[in-house]
């Protein structure tokens, strides 16, 4: 069965993109959502095998959406994507249960290959 | 540049050939609807697949005066232009590789005048007729009347 | 991978993000402490690097990311919000803009980016002192210099809502799932047409049943009517678009000029949630930018004139739009010096373009639409007297070619208001029908004030004008058919039908051959080469397959 794959990013370029490159790696995208508090709201929905999450958003930025679904749902897989000049959040984000980090401008190989890693644990 | 394919057709007693792609469709004539405002050459508006088409007559733009064949209409793309061309008769298209020779015209509504197995032919330059239609329309505009009326 | 596929939301997403970040500069110099406005500029311009970094459009990246910087320096208290960084956010829009547009047509980038980073990294605010003098003072209200009475600011928080991006991305969230699609314009025209295509059908299919006098078929083309209709209508609804698409550019345009004349100019917006086709807002950018630059420019007096006549010393300058049924009101009020009717008259006449005796018959109102008369509002001491003037008549002219009127009121001392009435779409009008010779032609209903059968007894010669009497008012004659250089009509019965119309603020007669009667009309383009040609508002094809052509009789007179 496919995997379940959330995408959160404010910029809908973003996530066709992202759905994009997901889709054509045989991913499932069962969601998407365009800031913080909406990915919370559909993290319970639907609950993913694995939410990609930006940290720089409106209405609850991508660390504290983090921190919330990992206050629901301990076992969540989230990797954050982050653009160039936000590594210091990263650290928080680690501490916050991120299991890993894709950085923008995506790499379709880096990506696919960040997330099996993710998903074989 | 000439183009790959040429659609040939003939006013009067020229030959003259339009490139393949900017013409949409060849038609049978039908009926226009005369307008205000516009030169005499204009025959009327058609209606061309809902585009309201502007029709003009060709031989009589030509200064050769109307033709009385019923002739067939020359549908320009209609990405182009909401235009058609009335002109005489529509021959065949022809391929760029059967040109034998090209000069340039002195006109410049022509591209240039090809030698082809058909014939002379006169290559219209669509941009330039349509620009000096719009200014010859321009120059016709209405003008205010004079203080007393 | 091949991006080119992600151009065009690329293209259309950044502009969003810039019209964002221009509304949030604007509004945020109205309330610089403002957090969410503060914390949106920095994620817009996040984000539209991020973006551009992923199309690989170097220059973008660069522009966006200083201007990131720039905010995150605000963002963290090392830098106020002042109209200094303003400015720059405001130039870094504009630049991205330009680059946008370089990338959409595929060139190479025109505009040369360098120096701009380097100017945001190096940017220190001025001393406080200073700032007074040469920034912040002609800088579109700023609340601490001038404590605004109470009901003024609470209208403004209404009125002004930080335009936050919160509301903007919610919007657009969940684009695909959520039931949003994107549709390219011309896909939605295209939808337009054949709808419009129906309705002409229709009308066919109506006069066939009528001569085959089948009831069943009636019936069927009287429910298929009704399904048009509804049809119809929904697709209309594809085209509207929110105000506020357009009403960033205005905040701009008086901020600038309020700057320029070193005016202190409170702006107010109400309305920008409503929806307006968007071939009209497209057409209402430039006049709008005009009376509002006019209002600020002519309109406001300065700050000691205004004090001196018991004013605030900041002006106010308020665009509101509302929907009444299918109509939409645009207002633009300002509290300036406002206009003085015989001022406007004794203009006009110095100028020539009236006789004084005309002048004595002009009301008020009509003496204010003197300043829509081409040619009133080009002499600079005519602007200056009448406060108002430069390119109304475009202004004028573009407003009827939308199919909508221009109507002004004033209070000398108290102020202006320029009220503009446009339909909700343009596609479908109600228009006239008159014979002309050999043509047949229609007007907008919004052109005819009525119309007249005059007797040839009623027609009175004033040295060699035909004029006759409607309302008290003396009306010259023009006759269509001469207009459109078409022979003139006959009238055996002695009877001239004519319709009432408006041309450089006064009424006028048009005599037709006949009046044919009101219709509805599905307004087309004509394109190249008709496009644009003078007195030409576009063509139409009534019910039986004939093709009218639709006047704009202004631009004709």
């Amino acid at each position: 069965m496919a995997i379940k794959v959330m995408i959160v990013d404010d910029s809908m370029f973003m996530r066709k993109m992202l759905r994009d490159i997901l889709t054509e790696e045989g991913y499932e995208i069962t969601a998407e959502a365009s800031d913080g508090e909406e990915a919370v709201a559909k993290y319970r929905e639907s609950l993913p095998d694995l939410v990609t999450l930006d940290i720089v958003m409106p209405n609850k930025g991508g660390i504290e959406a983090l921190q919330e679904i990992m206050a629901y749902d301990a076992a969540a897989r989230v990797v954050m994507c982050s653009a160039i000049g936000q590594e210091a959040l990263t650290t928080a984000a680690t501490e916050a249960g991120a299991k890993a980090f894709i950085l923008k401008p995506f790499n379709p190989e880096l990506v696919t290959r960040v997330l099996r890693e993710v998903v074989q644990g | 540049m000439i183009a790959e394919r040429l659609l040939v057709f003939s006013v009067g007693r020229e030959l003259f050939a339009l490139n393949l792609t900017e013409v949409c469709e060849v038609m049978e004539p039908q009926q226009s609807y005369p307008f205000a405002g516009a030169p005499p050459y204009y025959m009327g508006l058609i209606n061309f697949h809902g585009n309201l088409t502007a029709l003009l007559d060709f031989a009589q733009y030509l200064g050769a005066g109307s033709r009385p064949l019923p002739g067939k209409l020359l549908v320009i793309d209609t990405k182009l232009a909401h235009l058609a061309l009335k002109v005489d008769a529509v021959g065949s298209i022809i391929d760029a590789q059967g040109i034998t020779g090209a000069t340039r015209s002195d006109d410049p509504l022509i591209e240039a005048l090809l030698e082809t197995p058909q014939g002379h032919l006169r290559l219209v330059r669509l941009e330039t007729l349509l620009s000096s239609l719009e200014e010859d329309l321009r120059a016709a505009a209405p003008k205010s009347a004079p203080g007393g009326n | 991978m091949d991006m080119s596929q992600y151009k065009a939301l690329f293209l259309s997403e950044s502009r969003e993000y810039l019209r964002s970040i221009a509304e949030q500069v604007v509004a945020l110099e109205q309330s610089p402490a403002e957090r969410g406005a503060i914390d949106a500029l920095f994620r817009g311009a996040h984000s539209l690097k991020g973006m551009a970094a992923s199309m690989e459009y170097g220059d973008v990246v660069v522009v966006a990311h200083s201007m990131e910087d720039l905010m995150a320096r605000v963002r963290d208290g090392a830098l106020p919000f002042g109209a200094g960084v303003a400015d720059l956010l405001l130039e870094g829009v504009d630049l991205i803009d330009a680059l946008l547009k370089d990338v959409e047509e595929e060139r190479p980038s025109s505009v040369p980016t360098d120096g701009y980073p380097a100017r945001l990294a190096a940017y220190v605010p001025p001393p406080e002192k200073k700032a007074k003098k040469t920034d912040e003072a002609p800088e579109v209200s700023s609340p601490a210099a001038e404590p605004a009475p109470a009901v003024e600011s609470a209208q403004a928080a209404e009125s002004v809502p930080t335009p936050s991006a919160e509301t903007e991305r919610a919007k657009e969230s969940a684009p695909e799932l959520g039931g949003t699609v994107r549709v390219k314009t011309e896909l939605l025209d295209h939808l337009i047409n054949l709808t419009g295509e129906l309705v002409t059908n229709k009308q066919r299919l109506l006069s066939i049943g009528r001569d085959l006098a089948s009831p069943a078929l009636n019936d069927a083309v009287s429910e298929t009517s009704k399904l048009l209709r509804a049809l119809h209508d929904e697709v209309m609804k594809v085209r509207l678009m929110p105000f506020e698409a357009i009403s960033d550019r205005f905040q701009r345009s008086v901020r600038a000029v309020a700057k320029k004349s070193g005016k202190e100019i409170h702006f107010e917006l109400t309305g920008r949630e409503i929806g307006l086709d968007r071939g009209v807002l497209e057409q209402l950018v430039d006049p709008l930018n005009h009376i509002l630059r006019n209002a600020v420019d002519h309109g406001i007096e300065d700050g000691e004139e205004r004090e001196r006549a018991g004013k605030p010393a900041r002006g106010l300058v308020k665009l509101s739009v509302s929907r009444d049924r299918d109509r939409i009101h645009i207002t633009v009020r300002d509290d300036g010096r406002g206009m003085e009717p015989q001022a406007m008259i004794d203009a006009a006449v110095r100028k020539g373009l009236i006789t004084p005796e005309e002048g004595e018959l002009l009301s008020p109102r009509q003496a204010l639409m003197l300043s829509c008369i081409p040619g009133f509002s080009t002499a600079k001491e005519v602007t200056d007297i009448s406060g108002r003037g430069v390119g109304m008549d475009a202004v004028n002219a573009a407003i009827a070619k939308l199919g909508g009127t221009l109507g002004i009121e004033s209070e000398p001392g108290q102020g202006t208001v320029i009220t503009l009435k446009l339909p909700l779409t343009i596609a479908i009008i109600h228009a006239l029908l008159v014979q002309c010779g050999p043509i047949k032609t229609a007007i907008p209903v919004n052109a005819v004030q009525r119309t007249v059968e005059l007797s040839r007894r009623q027609i009175e010669t004033v040295g060699k004008r035909q004029m006759f009497q409607l309302d008290d008012e003396s009306i010259p004659l023009l006759s269509l058919n001469r207009v459109l250089g078409l022979p003139l009509g006959r009238f055996p019965d002695g009877i001239l039908p004519l319709f009432v119309t408006e041309a450089k603020g006064r009424r006028v007669g048009m005599v037709v051959d006949r009046l044919l009667g009101q219709h509805e009309l599905f307004v087309k383009r004509l394109g190249r080469p008709l496009d644009g040609v003078t007195g030409l508002a576009g063509g139409a094809t009534l019910g039986d397959g004939e093709i009218v052509t639709i006047l704009d009789i202004s631009e004709l007179l």
